[in-house]
């Protein structure tokens, strides 16, 4: 086995039964694994299948088939061993006990785990203060704000040092403000800390920001797997603007009308022409076809990148291409 | 061992800190049940005549009634505020994922509730003797034992019913109706109609009868009967979590623990 690697994830599967004869493949042959101290992004949109494969990391959702090991022990035949290298915030602020107060809550997550709340005082202490819940330590969950209760949900997560932390969609429903804070706290405790996390989301500025490595799922496949910032650095430079003067001859209009990748936009008697793509030959033939006309290229830019719509393009790539096509 | 006691330790403290801060929503709910058993036993008294007649029957009701309240709040606590409450509420993956195997969890959870329970029904007991001036036998030593070992049939039950909510989301507003039979359980003639000794609860209950109203302690019991005793309650308890064991697996394959 590899050195350092914490969790093994190899060839699992999930096909939900709805009713009869009707199913659901919501994991579809999915591996990765992440190594010691690592923050891995699971990044997909709604029903790509993400809260089903960490579940299944969880041990809370039974798989059709593959393995997931945890420090090299499966999760499925020593469910309870391996379930103490893991901990998971899995519904956000739904996951802690709204009538306890934080305190209370994380000295209750921590005995769960299967630690004495006593002997980790300064633990404790040091989770409150973290996460800037010292003034509500004696206030019950359910009378702190929607951030604070997330908080406190990956406080207690956290508290009893498990190697490995599963959060799922940690910044869903937060507002700003609150989802620029929990991202500071990820990065921090990983850097301080050393511990492993793994996050869901369907925002690529989270895995942006937090992430060092990610997979991107869509339909229960992997269809790209990387290191973030080289995700980042191809979306970077593959993405520009075109400011063209007047307007486009009608052969030029047809000619981009052809490429999927080129939109061109009229403007203020300017025309605004912009793609985004990995094929790098576009952007000569973009300029040949702009030259041959005569056309006066203003300025050639690159564009400020969106990631929604480039995630949104990686990912009709990959359905056009079929499962398991790697983008990158 | 060590680390058994401290979950222990940690879902008791859980259980009496939520009790105690709620304390007036509980009491609510049992002043209700309290003015609801009076109506009854007044209703009862009346229509038969008198109390002095009837005093050993009404000696008996009280009992069944209050054994029935331990029976539904075991089978409620295990059914409806455990599983279906935690899956509600998104905590129970959380129980599920915790460093002990879940029957160990719930058995911390049942016991905390258990002790609660007795806590609440002592004074129900108390208050009802007061003003309806019966008069029973409370041997603590002869009754907790067969309490807990009566209350076992009905955790068996609540875990059936809570696994099979588990999977059958809807069902769980039926899972309240199962609590009116628990009172033909209770009040089963079992020396009259041999079979019904094996109903939830009903041998457990004839003993605790015979408890507080004629006075017998536990030693005066033979063998047989105690062995009886645990041996339903353990068959009971057994069956239920088997049944909950073979719901759970059929959640996770279907991804339900923790969607309600
Ligand atoms: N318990 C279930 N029973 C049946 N189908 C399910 C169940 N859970 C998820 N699915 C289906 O499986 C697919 C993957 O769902 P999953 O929740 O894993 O996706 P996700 O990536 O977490 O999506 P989201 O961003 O919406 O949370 C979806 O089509 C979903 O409808
Ligand atoms: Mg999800």
């Amino acid at each position: 086995m590899e050195q350092n690697i914490l969790l093994k994830v190899s060839n699992i599967s999930k096909t939900y039964k709805i009713r009869k004869g009707e199913w659901v493949k919501a994991v579809d042959d999915i591996s990765f694994s992440v190594k010691k101290g690592e923050i891995f992004g699971l990044l997909g949109p709604n029903g790509a299948g993400k809260t089903t494969t960490v579940k299944m990391i969880c041990a809370l959702i039974r798989g059709d088939s593959g393995e997931i090991l945890v420090n090299g022990i499966n999760n499925v035949k020593k469910r309870t061993k391996a379930l103490r290298s893991i901990s998971a915030v899995l519904e956000g602020n739904r996951n802690i006990y709204w009538r306890l107060t934080v305190r209370e809550n994380l000295e209750f997550f921590a005995a769960l785990k299967g630690k004495n709340p006593q002997k980790i005082k300064d633990k404790i202490d040091y989770y409150i203060d973290f996460f800037n819940l010292r003034e509500k330590e004696k206030v019950t969950a359910s009378n702190l704000s929607r951030g604070m209760q997330q908080k406190l949900a990956i406080a207690t997560a956290l508290v009893s040092g498990t190697e490995i932390i599963l959060l799922d969609e940690p910044t869903l429903g937060l507002d700003v403000k609150a989802s620029y804070e929990i991202r500071d706290l990820l990065k921090r405790i990983a850097k301080e800390n050393g511990t492993t996390i793994i996050i869901t989301t369907h925002d690529m500025s989270v895995v942006q920001e937090i992430c060092e490595r990610v997979i991107i799922i869509n339909n229960g496949a992997i269809i790209a797997e990387d290191r973030v910032e080289n995700l980042m650095k191809l979306f970077d430079t593959k993405s520009y603007r075109f400011v063209v003067e007047g307007k486009l001859t009608s052969q030029q209009e047809e000619l981009f009308e052809k490429i999927d990748q080129v939109v061109a936009v009229e403007k203020n008697s300017k025309t605004e022409i912009t793609f985004n793509s990995a094929d790098t030959s576009l952007f000569y033939q973009i300029i040949e076809v702009l030259k041959a006309e005569n056309s006066i290229i203003e300025s050639i830019s690159q564009k400020e990148v969106n990631f929604e719509k480039v995630f949104m393009e990686i990912i009709e790539e990959g359905d056009k291409n079929g499962k398991n096509s790697a983008v990158v | 061992m060590g680390r058994i006691l401290l979950l222990f330790r940690a879902i008791l403290i859980k259980e009496v800190t939520t009790f105690k801060r709620y304390f007036f929503n509980s009491m609510g709910g049992l002043i209700t049940t309290y003015l609801f058993f009076m109506l009854i036993f007044w209703g009862y008294s009346s229509f038969a005549g008198g109390m002095d007649n009837f005093g050993a029957t009404l000696e008996g009701m009280v009992v069944g009634y209050i054994l029935w309240l331990n029976a539904i709040m075991v089978y409620e606590n295990i059914s409806y505020s455990t599983i279906i409450n935690e899956a509600k509420e998104g905590t129970l993956e959380q129980l599920y994922m915790s460093s002990f195997s879940f029957g160990w969890v719930v058995s911390a959870i049942a016991m905390s509730r258990f002790i609660i329970n007795v806590f609440l029904t002592s004074i129900m007991l108390f208050v009802i003797i007061l003003s309806t001036g019966v008069s029973l036998n409370i041997d603590l030593v002869s009754i907790l034992p067969l309490l807990i070992l009566t209350v076992l049939n009905f955790l068996g039950i609540g875990f059936m019913l809570g696994g099979v909510a588990l999977i059958f989301k809807k069902m769980h507003n039926y899972l309240q109706i199962v609590q009116f039979l628990f009172l033909f359980a209770i009040a089963a003639p079992v020396a009259t109609i041999p079979w019904t000794r094996f109903l939830p609860g009903s041998w457990g209950s004839h003993l605790i009868r015979e408890v507080m109203v004629n006075d017998v302690r536990i030693m005066d019991f033979s063998v047989y009967q105690i062995l009886f005793l645990i041996t339903i309650g353990l068959v009971y308890l057994a069956l239920g979590y088997g049944a909950y064991k073979i719901c759970e697996k059929h959640a996770m394959q279907r991804g339900l623990i923790g969607h309600y």
